[in-house]
């Protein structure tokens, strides 16, 4: 259908007072009309929040929104908390056009930013511009970037807003506590506010792959004797541990072979996890480690090995060592290969993360019952000292 | 055993392990088309864990060959790049199997291939057979596949699809006595006619944008609605087509079947429910209401063409009768323009202009609604240039998307009116790329969804309304051939066409 378009003319955002964004993107449309001589279309598909506690990945958040208004127009709003005082309040306003995928003769697509930088005294204030500059009858998104704070503002106000509600567990300080407080918010935003998180869709190809290899039903029938099960994580060498994208596979198994949770505790060390659980027939456990892989990035899964209870178990390994765009699909028992399948993998930005993200708004069960039967055992490992807060 | 890592609502879309048996695997679609589409879907996790592609032709080729002459096709063709492993996962699941069409003792020895392959993949005899091969040889390949026994399942748990390329016949007669044939192998409910215009998201998308909104189904209708034009048109000529097309002309090759898919999608009534023979019935009634056409009535609602030099693009290209492969007295048409009717209450006297042809300026493929004037134009001492009706139109190619045009007051003191447009775009709203039509035909035959795919009785329906105009036709030999230039819009006929009725064709 389309190309990636790619921006052309991304104007430099422009300050502004706080009152008058509205009217200056009146004034920056009637400039850019007039520099493109018309030959542009405004283009509104949501409206696009994103909220930052991290001054310094302003830069980095302003990149990512106009990547993916390349997929998804919008008027984006870049909400940064910083410490400091006057002003309390700053906005900047700013389009970006994309080049049309169809050549010259189209239109380029234009989009709107926002950016709005305020103190910790007026981030009670800041939800009222974002309810202003909010484009009625369409879709809003709201991107928190980092641990969810219920008790401060505006979270409560843009969750409110919100008809999908992104977290990010990779950026969790606190992963345990904060996946604890995402259940609980995904089972009050219902239909209503749809919860999800990018690491969530991190692993969705992941499981694609385990739910295809047991459409298979001769492999299917297996799947109650199951009782272990084993999940590695990429932790290359002086990066920060990134447990969640395993946690959630661990939880999203359980809660598919409709395992209960019992407890959960580290293993040698923070970063090594065993859940356990009890199955239909007994007990279950999950085996959570980090493993050093160069050709990974930080929390990537590397492989995800169920495993029966059979006198010679039978085992389901899905596997990326040593494969960057393909996956490894087998199962063995006995050392001996039954099937063995390379399947294709598509590496995905994180900009493109967000964007299949943001095309699926339906409430998704399958992320519910997981975080449901994730959120007693992240109590369990939550430490006194994780604060989310 | 239900999978427990699929929901509910994900396990009717997992295609059962089967066997795809391509006849005329070494032809230009299975190259161009069937195989890169086969590939993508693999390389997204589409395909089941348990399947085989038999590739049937005439060719002295091998597994081997095979494999490696659709590696070099995907390289070329495929939407996403070849890779190395996954191919070589992929490709270990082709064979092939070289027989004549017409060689009973062949198919008889593929059924025995075919069994052997069911037990070394654990497939329970399921068969997508898909004939990709020249026309003159469906009707040979139909019947010894029934008389092979192929035509039923190998277990009582399995099933058997047949997908048959277009042209489905060449006239009436013709259809249904290749349906006739069809029917005497396969029950109806195992035949996948394809048009693989119904495979296009935006074809898709008139489903959903005619009956997921409700803002535009009260004002479908004779009472606000003028006129429709449905416009496919194309810059290239005839390629390396030159034998087949010229047997075919553009009546054939694009009113018979893409056209009439189209209009009878933008016609019908709502279907009871999303399913294939609901669709399908409400496609029908539209093709049977259409008003015939009498011999008497050709001449004056249907306008043929052909194509002189010219240029496109600002290259000169030479006219049709100059293409290679080509007759140089050549009466085949490359360009169709016609008005049809439709009598029932919803398009009563709302004329449906269609017109298709080779060698036009641009490619675009498009519905346009004009919908009626307002009752009292209060404003038409202020009309600027260019004042039109509203006028929706939904584009399916390129640049698929709709756009609705409509009358806006010029700022400034004075109330000058002119037509502005407000545009969807897919691809300003959905950025991501979509599947080719034969990705989404192809999984939706081996899932048994029949939806996109047509039925006889539309076939021969799309037929009974145009064999008329072919016998008139043939009555009557073009004496004005070549018609109009490479690189414009068709005969003046076509215009005249319109202008009789008042109204013109939209310009693209």
């Amino acid at each position: 259908m389309s190309q990636p378009s790619s921006p052309f003319l991304v104007q430099e955002p422009r300050p502004i007072p706080p009152d008058e964004v509205a009217t200056e993107l009146a004034h920056l449309w009637q400039e850019m009309t007039a520099s493109l001589g018309g030959l542009m279309l405004r283009a509104r598909a949501l409206t696009f929040v994103a909220f930052t506690a991290d001054p310094d990945r302003r830069g980095e958040l302003q990149e990512m929104l106009v990547a993916v208004s390349q997929d998804h127009p919008s008027r984006a709003i870049l909400l940064v908390a910083r410490e400091g005082e006057e002003p309390e309040l700053e906005t900047w306003a700013s389009i970006q056009c994309l080049r049309p995928p169809d050549g010259e003769e189209n239109p380029a697509i234009c989009t709107e930013q926002v950016i709005i930088e305020a103190t910790p005294s007026a981030l009670d204030r800041v939800t009222s511009l974002v309810l202003a500059l909010t484009v009625p009858d369409i879709p809003v998104v709201v991107w928190w970037v980092g641990d969810p704070t219920p008790r401060q503002s505006p979270f409560e106000a843009l969750f409110q807003l919100a008809d999908l509600f992104i977290l990010d567990a990779t950026s969790f300080r606190a992963p345990f506590r904060s996946i604890r407080h995402e259940a609980r918010l995904k089972a009050r935003g219902g239909r209503r506010t749809v919860v999800t998180d990018l690491a969530w869709h991190f692993l969705a190809e992941w499981r694609e792959h385990v739910a295809q290899l047991f459409d298979a039903p001769e492999w299917a029938a297996h799947l109650p004797d199951v009782r272990r099960v084993r999940v590695e994580f990429s932790s290359p060498p002086n990066t920060n541990l990134i447990v969640a994208p395993a946690f959630f596979m661990a939880g999203w198994i359980a809660s598919r072979l409709k395992w209960q949770p019992v407890s959960a505790h580290p293993l040698r060390g923070q970063a090594t996890y065993e859940l356990s659980f009890e199955a239909m027939s007994g007990p279950a456990t999950v085996n959570i480690r980090p493993v050093k892989a160069a050709t990974h990035g930080p929390g990537e899964l590397i492989t995800v090995e169920l495993e029966t209870r059979d006198p010679v178990p039978l085992h389901f390994r899905l596997s990326r060592v040593d494969r960057t765009q393909c996956i490894d699909v087998i199962v063995e028992q006995d050392m001996t290969t039954l099937f063995h399948h390379v399947a294709a993998w598509q590496s995905l930005t994180l900009p493109e993360h967000l964007t299949r993200v943001i095309l699926y708004t339906r409430r998704d069960r399958a992320f519910a019952e997981t975080l449901r039967t994730l959120a007693p055992l992240a109590e369990e490992l939550a430490e006194p000292g994780e604060s989310s807060s | 055993m239900i999978n427990p890592f699929r929901l509910p609502e994900e396990q009717e879309r997992i295609p059962d392990p089967a066997i795809l048996v391509i006849f005329g695997v070494t032809g230009d679609l299975a190259r161009r088309k069937l195989m890169p589409a086969l590939y993508n879907l693999a390389r997204e996790n589409l395909l089941p864990a348990r399947f085989a592609v038999v590739g049937f032709a005439r060719s002295d080729w091998d597994d081997q060959k095979l494999r490696s002459e659709m590696r070099k096709a995907v390289e070329v063709f495929s939407r996403t790049p070849l890779i190395g492993p996954v191919w070589e996962d992929f490709a270990q699941h082709l064979y092939y199997f070289k027989s004549h069409y017409d060689d009973v003792e062949g198919f008889r020895r593929l059924a025995t291939c075919l069994q052997e392959l069911d037990a070394q993949y654990n497939i329970p005899g399921n068969r997508l057979h898909y004939v990709a091969t020249p026309p003159v040889v469906f009707e040979s390949i139909i019947r010894n596949l029934g008389i092979a026994g192929l035509n039923q399942p190998a277990s009582p748990e399995g099933w058997v699809r047949i997908v048959i390329e277009k042209p489905f016949g060449t006239d009436l007669e013709s259809a249904k006595r290749l349906n006739a044939r069809v029917n005497e192998v396969f029950h109806e409910e195992q035949v996948f006619r394809i048009d693989h215009y119904l495979g296009k998201e935006t074809v898709q998308n008139l489903l959903a944008f005619r009956f997921a909104n409700s803002i535009y189904e009260p004002l479908w209708n004779q009472k606000y609605i003028d006129h429709v034009q449905i416009t496919v048109a194309e810059s290239v000529g005839v390629e390396a087509r030159a034998g087949f097309y010229d047997q075919t002309g553009a009546l054939r090759d694009m009113v018979q079947n893409h056209m009439m898919q189209l209009l009878s999608l933008m016609a019908m009534e709502p279907p009871v429910a999303l399913e294939a023979d609901a669709v399908r019935d409400e496609k029908v009634k539209v093709l049977r209401a259409i008003k015939r056409l009498t011999p008497p009535d050709v001449p004056k609602v249907v306008v043929r063409g052909q194509y002189g030099p010219g240029a496109i693009n600002g290259q000169p290209v030479p006219g049709y009768r100059q293409e290679p492969g080509v007759a140089p007295n050549s009466t085949t048409e490359t360009y169709v323009a016609m008005k049809l009717e439709i009598d029932n209450w919803r398009w009563a006297g709302v004329p449906f202009y269609l017109r298709t042809g080779k060698r036009l300026p641009k490619k675009i493929s498009e519905i346009a609604v004009y919908f009626r004037s307002p009752p009292q134009l209060l404003f038409e001492g202020q009309l600027e240039h260019g004042f039109t009706t509203n006028v929706l139109a939904i584009q399916i190619q390129p640049n698929e998307g709709i756009s609705l045009t409509f009358n806006a007051k010029i700022p400034g003191s004075e109330m000058r009116i002119r037509p502005v447009v407000m545009d969807f775009r897919y691809g300003s709203s959905f950025g991501m790329s979509t599947p080719e039509a034969y990705e989404r035909l192809l999984l939706d035959a081996w899932q048994g969804d029949a939806t996109l795919f047509i039925r006889a009785d539309e076939v021969e329906e799309s037929w009974r309304l145009l064999t008329p105009v072919l016998e008139t036709w043939a009555q009557m030999p073009p004496p004005d051939f070549p018609n109009y230039p490479a690189g414009t819009w068709g005969p003046s006929e076509a215009d005249v066409l319109l202008a009789l009725d008042g109204r013109r064709w939209r310009r693209l």
